[in-house]
């Protein structure tokens, strides 16, 4: 008999058996998609978005270089917008914005979503 | 100004062996992720094959160390003059794509026999010695061309003054010496960074029904400094956003 781990003793004797797994192939699944365009499910879900103000290039030696108060310019125009970015990918664009004590972005365009 | 000078018989001995030793050095740092290379240097066992030379270039004592690879040269290495940077060593490439020995020749008739003044390499003001195992061929101009034979390879080359004065003063490699040298050689690489305002976090609904005009708020405060990120996403330091002349700018707080 198997040891019982709760406090409390049986009243009469239980069997206990491993649980079986039924084998399954793997498959596509059939018929409609269960969930397609259900953006409710999902709506709650967090991601996360970069404000990224611009880049630059500069060679390993320069970036050796870099000293406290270094100045490196940006490859964006000072009134150029900004990129909203989701993974990796800019989805948006605007201006910088203060809201409140913080930071924000101001949308001006969203981008199309290219598959 | 380039001096007028020859090297006698024990410069060229220490000189040989200084070579030896950054050639083994260079090739067990640089090489050793593409090739194996022996301790005498006579087998390059692995190369990708590839009809294309492909050029790399490292630098040490302020000269640069080109190779070629490809499938049919593909033992085959230069060490080039500092003044001889990768630009010049692709242009070389792409009109003598055949052989590094070709680029070599062209490189030495091109940049040293103007140097010294002469119109062709043999009747420059240079002493030449020949045996089985090398050649030296010491310009004028303070260049050296030294090639030596290795297994059925030759390798081959073209040492600026400065380069020969420092392999000749190096007795041994400093403790420092491999990790500069290899911040050297990578020293020419493009890296990118990108300077990024804040991030947010919203919902997936948020995001479903954002449109021109909608804020977002970002995490960062007011008077905090932004982050500078590789395009790798590795932070690379603080900085504030400014302007320098049209553009946007950044300048680095740590």
């Amino acid at each position: 008999m198997s040891q019982q781990i709760t406090g409390q003793m049986p009243m009469e004797e239980t069997s206990v058996k491993p649980v079986k797994l039924q084998q399954i192939g793997e498959g596509q699944g059939q018929g409609q998609n269960m969930f397609e365009g259900n953006l409710s499910l999902i709506r709650d879900v967090k991601v996360k978005l970069e404000a990224v103000v611009g880049q630059t290039e500069v060679t390993v030696g320069e970036l050796f270089d870099l000293k406290n108060q270094s100045v490196l310019q940006l490859n964006v125009a000072t009134n150029a917008p900004i990129d909203v970015r989701l993974d990796g990918k800019v989805i948006a664009r605007g201006h910088l914005v203060v809201v409140g004590d913080n930071f924000g972005v101001c949308i001006e365009e969203i981008l199309p979503v290219n598959e | 100004m380039y001096r007028f000078r020859l090297y006698g018989a024990s410069e060229r001995e220490v000189l040989a062996k200084r070579l030896d030793q950054c050639l083994q050095n260079w090739s067990r740092e640089w090489l050793g992720g593409v090739a194996k290379l022996s301790s005498s240097l006579a087998t390059v066992d692995h190369f990708q094959p590839d009809d294309k030379v492909k050029w790399r270039g490292m630098s040490h004592h302020g000269a640069t160390l080109a190779y070629s690879l490809s499938g049919e040269f593909s033992k085959r290495l230069a060490l080039e003059t500092g003044w001889c940077d990768s630009a010049v060593a692709r242009k070389a490439s792409s009109i003598w794509d055949e052989t590094i020995w070709d680029c070599i020749d062209a490189l030495a008739r091109q940049i040293l026999c103007p140097m010294a003044g002469e119109s062709e390499l043999s009747s420059a003001s240079a002493a030449t010695d020949l045996n089985d195992d090398s050649v030296w061929l010491m310009h004028g101009a303070g260049y050296v061309w030294y090639s030596i034979k290795l297994d059925q390879e030759w390798l081959a080359f073209i040492l600026s003054p400065q380069v020969i004065d420092a392999l000749l003063v190096s007795s041994s490699p400093t403790k420092t010496g491999a990790l500069s040298s290899r911040l050297r050689a990578v020293s020419n690489g493009i890296c990118k960074l990108e300077l990024i305002a804040g991030v947010a976090e919203v919902s997936i609904g948020e995001l479903h029904t954002l449109s021109p005009g909608h804020i977002i708020q970002l995490d960062k405060v007011i008077g905090q400094p932004f982050k500078l990120y590789t395009a790798e996403g590795r932070e690379v330091s603080d900085g504030y956003l400014a302007a320098c002349g049209n553009n946007k700018a950044v300048q680095l707080a740590k």
